[in-house]
């Protein structure tokens, strides 16, 4: 399945929430869906899942408009709220069954359903327990079972992991993998940009109800830093290798930092291993040489400001 | 096991899983079976503190008091009717709105495939059954009191009835509001207009009730007028039930539906209902002022109507206009009970004729009075022809002053401010001039909605409002002619093109 989310726009009254964002993903992508408190995210969220209407724009699921058919999109997706499931008087396996009637799924179908749920997200043992009685971890899977009991081919979760302890948040890292594995297309916001760098595929950053960046992770990364960074170090000759950098081609600066060599280079893999080459063959030793790689948290940084969205 | 599975699929299956979860927390609540528990209780000691007293012998307590029993059987029904006035219908409806609210705890029920259908029939059904619940708790001790004598069973059948159809009533009125959005400023106006309702239904139930149970509602099974009132309080309570049932639907559908169909096609049936009841009425009684109550009452519905048509979308969605009909002759019909400012004017406006005319022809056909036949639909003639001036001229002030600044939803506040200032406006001028005088009063009334009651100055607003009519209908007639021609079926590839 193809999500297109084509010039989506919310605002309420004159605060622009969503200001006509585009980008799409698919089958067996995971994208991370970053940007500072107030960037339009959760609104981007809650019109994905129906649950409110875009100002304008619209988001198309293969060709099925959710503006028009919002009915026929919640067959499709699975919402995962930033909120955690908190209802009274209700045990797990009646909340989940709940959902699954919701659904419209009947009999055999929804006790393989539930079956199914209550064992990949683990929560069969505890089944008989109270919802407000589960720890947060145990909440958000259910939240998870609860998105998955009609076994939506899209995901859209926001901000799962807030709150988790590290254990849970591995666990949830893993189950996202196996969902990944099963070609679902998954859009899932989280501050936490290291855990998204490992489990995504692909990034939208937004910030003000626009987007910034948006691609595969590699493309983002490229695109966020054109210039190739090094470290060199060598056993000795520091100035000397200094000079001679200077002067080789694809040059853009060199630093001197500490005891080691800061290279920043207009240049492929290729021109880097060219350098190296180079410097060898001129008969210096090399104690250290790494290139430093650009993650998402530094583009989110560089690309962002940290603003919110403001009335117009 | 498979067996067993199977038979609970059998009977669960078919359940409305609203009804289903509502109840299974109904059941583990503490508040509810706390309460239910309270109230069993307090059942219990006011029977004994009532069996204990002296309530239970006459004055001279040589005999027993033959009116104990209807006592005690009042003291008991006053409790279950504020119980279930009050309690039922805020319970349902508080969660229902909580649900509801954008940002807080939701019960997602918004995201998954169940139609708004299914979810207001499961709140009201799970609604029904907490108050069978309190009704079965209560039956016992109120059967109890036929030994005591003082009442009759169908008295005590009758009103219990009776109450659990206004309690069904409420819960559905509990509903209609919770459907309601605006901001919690507005949720909690409206909860206090719902409680304000309950505050003056229950005293005023329980002294219609107890009036008929003091007579004994036995005797009158053989009366005609018993069986009517009994039939006319159900028929048209239940249709009040359900066109504010279809209202709820409407209000919780998706926006991009044809939210207005089922809406005026409701209304409509049950206009024809309603007329078909009167002119029975008139015919079996030959009292003619029920057409009147008919007519009125129509006439304010359908200007309400005009109200809430001003505000909806001038331009429809591509799930509506996939739904118009192909057919030249089906499209200006479904253009009329479809989504669109324009197309429910026309409805109302044909309506309202329609009732002006029936009722006209109603009367003469029975031979009521001529000259007041003539005041009395002139006078629901000018009210409707007031509201549409008012209404047009709103949506032209929206739409050529106001674009783009405020919204199309506020044009029946629009229309609410011009109304108010045309009633005020001439008695402020004639004060600050400081010439009131009651014929100044009389003739400056053009712009008043309200002074089409006073018969004397009929022939002027005749001349006022028909030229004000012509004259907003004309300037309206691009907007009108704009929406009849995007009324036409969507063709496919325009997707494509967005």
């Amino acid at each position: 399945m193809k999500i297109n989310v084509l010039g989506l726009k919310k605002h309420f009254k004159k605060t622009k929430a969503v200001d006509g964002i585009s980008f799409n993903f698919g089958s067996g992508d995971i994208f991370g869906f970053v940007g500072p408190n107030g960037a339009g995210k959760t609104t981007t969220m809650r019109i994905m899942a129906t649950i409110d209407d875009a100002t304008d724009g619209d988001i198309y699921f293969d060709d099925i408009s959710a503006r028009e058919y919002p009915e026929k999109i919640r067959k499709f997706v699975g919402f995962v709220p930033d909120l955690l499931p908190n209802h009274n008087d209700i045990t797990v396996h009646e909340y989940l069954d709940f959902f699954a009637r919701a659904y419209g799924l009947k009999g055999k179908e929804r006790r393989s359903a539930l079956g199914g749920v209550k064992e990949f997200t683990g929560l069969g043992p505890l089944q008989d327990k109270l919802l407000n009685d589960l720890s947060k971890g145990m909440k958000q899977r259910v939240s998870l079972g609860r998105a998955l009991i009609h076994n939506p081919p899209v995901l859209v979760m926001d901000e799962p992991a807030s709150g988790l302890d590290p254990h849970a948040r591995i666990e949830l890292r893993e189950l996202l993998k196996i969902l990944v594995e099963q070609k679902k297309a998954i859009l899932i916001s989280s501050h936490i940009l290291s855990e998204l760098t490992e489990i995504c595929n692909g990034v939208v950053i937004i910030e003000k109800g626009k987007i910034l960046e948006t691609g595969t992770i590699e493309e983002v990364v490229t695109r966020g830093t054109p210039r190739r960074i090094i470290f060199l170090r060598p056993l000795e000759g520091l100035d000397n290798v200094h000079k001679e950098l200077l002067q080789m081609p694809f040059m853009h600066s060199v630093t001197l930092v500490g005891k080691e060599l800061r290279i920043e280079i207009d240049g492929t893999e290729e021109a880097c291993s060219q350098i190296l080459t180079d410097i060898i063959k001129r008969g210096y030793k090399i104690a250290e040489f790494r290139h430093q790689h650009s993650d998402l948290e530094d583009i989110f940084l560089k690309v962002t400001k940290g603003g919110v969205s403001e009335p117009s | 096991m498979n067996l067993l599975n199977k038979m609970k699929d059998f009977f669960q299956d078919p359940i409305n899983p609203i009804v289903l979860k509502e109840l299974r927390q109904a059941v583990r609540s503490k508040f509810v079976t706390g309460a239910l528990m309270l109230f069993l209780c307090v059942l219990l000691i006011t029977f004994w503190i009532y069996l204990g007293s002296n309530e239970l012998m006459n004055i001279h307590k040589s005999s027993l008091n033959m009116r104990a029993g209807k006592n005690l059987f009042q003291i008991f029904f006053g409790m279950l009717s504020y119980i279930c006035i009050f309690f039922i219908p805020i319970y349902t409806g508080v969660r229902f709105a909580s649900e509801r609210a954008s940002g807080t705890k939701t019960d997602l029920l918004f995201t998954t495939t169940i139609s708004p259908n299914t979810i207001i029939r499961g709140k009201l059904i799970a609604g029904i059954i907490i108050t069978i619940l309190l009704f079965s708790a209560c039956m016992p001790f109120m059967v109890f009191t036929y030994l005591l004598r003082g009442i009759d069973i169908p008295s005590i059948f009758i009103t219990l009835i009776i109450l659990f159809f206004l309690v069904t009533f409420c819960i559905q009125v509990a509903l209609f509001l919770a459907c309601i959005p605006g901001s919690r400023t507005m949720k909690v106006l409206i909860a206090l207009v719902g409680l304000l309702g309950c505050f003056i239904l229950a005293p005023v139930t329980l002294a219609v009730l107890f009036e008929h149970t003091s007579r004994g509602i036995g005797s009158k099974f053989q009366t005609q007028e018993f069986w009517i009132a009994f039939i006319n309080y159900f028929l048209l309570g239940s249709m009040i039930i359900y066109l504010l049932y279809r209202f709820s639907i409407a209000i919780i559908s998706p926006p991009a539906a044809n939210r207005a169909l089922p809406i005026r096609l409701s209304i409509t049936m049950s206009w024809l209902l309603t007329c078909v009841a009167a002119f029975y009425w008139v015919f079996t009684s030959s009292d003619q002022d029920i057409l009147f109550v008919w007519g009125f009452i129509s006439i304010f519905a359908f200007s309400f109507a005009l109200l809430v048509a001003s505000g909806e979308n001038d331009s429809l969605s591509i799930r509506v206009l996939k739904s118009v009909p192909h057919s030249f002759l089906l499209r200006p019909v479904s253009f009329i009970f479809y989504n669109g400012p324009a197309g429910g004017i026309f409805w109302a406006v044909i309506m309202a004729l329609s009732t002006i005319l029936i009722t006209k022809l109603g009367l003469e056909l029975y031979g009521y009075d001529p000259s007041k036949i003539t005041e009395s639909t002139m006078i629901m003639f000018l009210f409707f022809v007031y509201v549409y001036n008012y209404i047009l001229t709103s949506i032209l002030i929206q739409r050529k002053i106001f674009r783009g600044k405020i919204s199309r939803k506020t044009r029946w506040i629009i229309a609410l401010s011009l109304m108010s200032l045309g009633a005020i406006l001439p008695v402020f001028a004639a004060f600050f001039m400081g010439n009131i005088t009651r014929d100044i009063m009389t003739e400056w009334q053009y712009a008043n909605i309200f002074s089409v009651f006073d018969d004397s100055t009929h022939h002027k607003h005749i001349y006022f409002a028909g030229l004000w009519a012509i004259i907003i209908t004309f300037f309206s007639l691009p907007w009108f002619y704009c929406q009849t021609k995007n009324f036409r079926p969507f063709k496919t590839n325009k997707i494509n093109e967005q």
